[in-house]
């Protein structure tokens, strides 16, 4: 029932009730004892998982409602839901999305140090990508501005961005 | 959608890794020079990369920087701190350069990999500016030419 229903959900991701039945088929699977963060993280739709559908939609910024809900659901993402992601990303070269996606406590952009560096889960950190497409194809300059960089690098000795750019296409 | 290497090759973005570590001692522990990275991560396809990086002092960015969004028909050249008098008078933008050459970036595919292939590596220690970097910078630029 919750496979069928998060199917419903990955083929009419628009729909007004999408974000409604998520939250339904999170609460029955709560009662009944089933991981639902499983459902999620299954590769059963086509050999990929919700999330990937969900992504490969690219909902724009003022919907990402959804998408929201569905990470809330799923915890800490696997190994192979992260991959996902990327590959999702990747596809539709979405770097806004993506950054929504990164900045997401499940995404585990953070280390543990510098969650207690920066006293969250989150990264307080920003990134901006802007690409060249008229003169200069496959440039792009990405700007970062990290918080409490000195000191991050002084105890954890480590901050890690990830980001989504063109650069030149592939051949 | 059952044709997966369609999918592949219409990609339209890569996605891109840039790491900022300090390898620890072995006998000590302790924190070595800090050490800036790029790779692209899989299922990236590989590139050709020739990338500037700049760092500047958060507080005077609106002074330091090019403007943001960066005006339309702007060449790259244009943007970098040498060409602009503005960002001459500041003190200088500490500046790395980073080319592949003679073989693209590579996402890494195999533990066997050569070094080099999959990631363009600069050394804080190895610039004179950056190795007196004591106070807190936060704000970078990084222009990529493919």
């Amino acid at each position: 029932m919750a496979y069928k229903s998060v199917r419903d959900v990955v083929k009419h991701p628009e729909a007004q009730q999408s974000t409604a039945l998520i939250e339904t088929c999170a609460e029955m699977c709560r009662t009944k004892g089933v991981n639902f963060a499983k459902i999620l993280q299954d590769p059963v739709f086509e050999g990929h998982m919700a999330l990937y559908w969900i992504i490969i939609g690219r909902p724009p910024p003022d919907q990402y409602g959804l998408l929201s809900t569905i990470l809330n659901h799923c915890g800490p993402l696997s190994p192979d839901a992260t991959n996902e992601v990327r590959l999702a990303c990747i596809q539709v070269g979405d770097q806004a999305l993506f950054s929504y996606l990164w900045r997401h406590p499940v995404y585990g952009a953070l280390s543990g140090t510098d969650e207690l560096l920066l006293g969250g889960a989150s990264p307080t950190d920003h990134v901006e990508v802007e690409e060249f497409t008229a003169e200069e194809i496959g440039a792009f300059i990405a700007r970062f501005e990290i918080s409490q960089f000195h000191k991050r690098m002084s105890i954890s000795g480590r901050i890690v961005f990830e980001f989504i750019a063109r650069g030149l296409s592939p051949c | 959608m059952t044709d997966f290497n369609s999918i592949s090759l219409t990609s339209s973005g890569r996605l891109w890794c840039l790491k900022f570590y300090a390898a620890p001692d072995k006998k000590t522990g302790a924190l070595g020079p800090w050490t800036i990275s790029l790779s692209i991560v899989n299922p990236s396809p590989p590139t050709w990369l020739d990338l500037r990086v700049i760092i500047t002092e958060p507080r005077r960015k609106s002074a330091r920087l090019p403007p943001w969004p960066l005006p339309k028909g702007s060449a790259v050249a244009s943007l970098l701190p040498a060409s602009s008098p503005d960002l001459r008078r500041e003190k200088p933008a500490i500046q790395f350069r980073l080319q592949t050459n003679p073989h693209q970036l590579q996402p890494p595919t195999s533990a066997k990999m050569k070094p080099g292939r999959n990631e363009l590596v600069a050394h804080f220690a190895e610039n004179a500016m950056s190795s007196g970097l004591q106070f807190p910078y936060a704000f970078f630029v990084f222009v990529f030419s493919s």
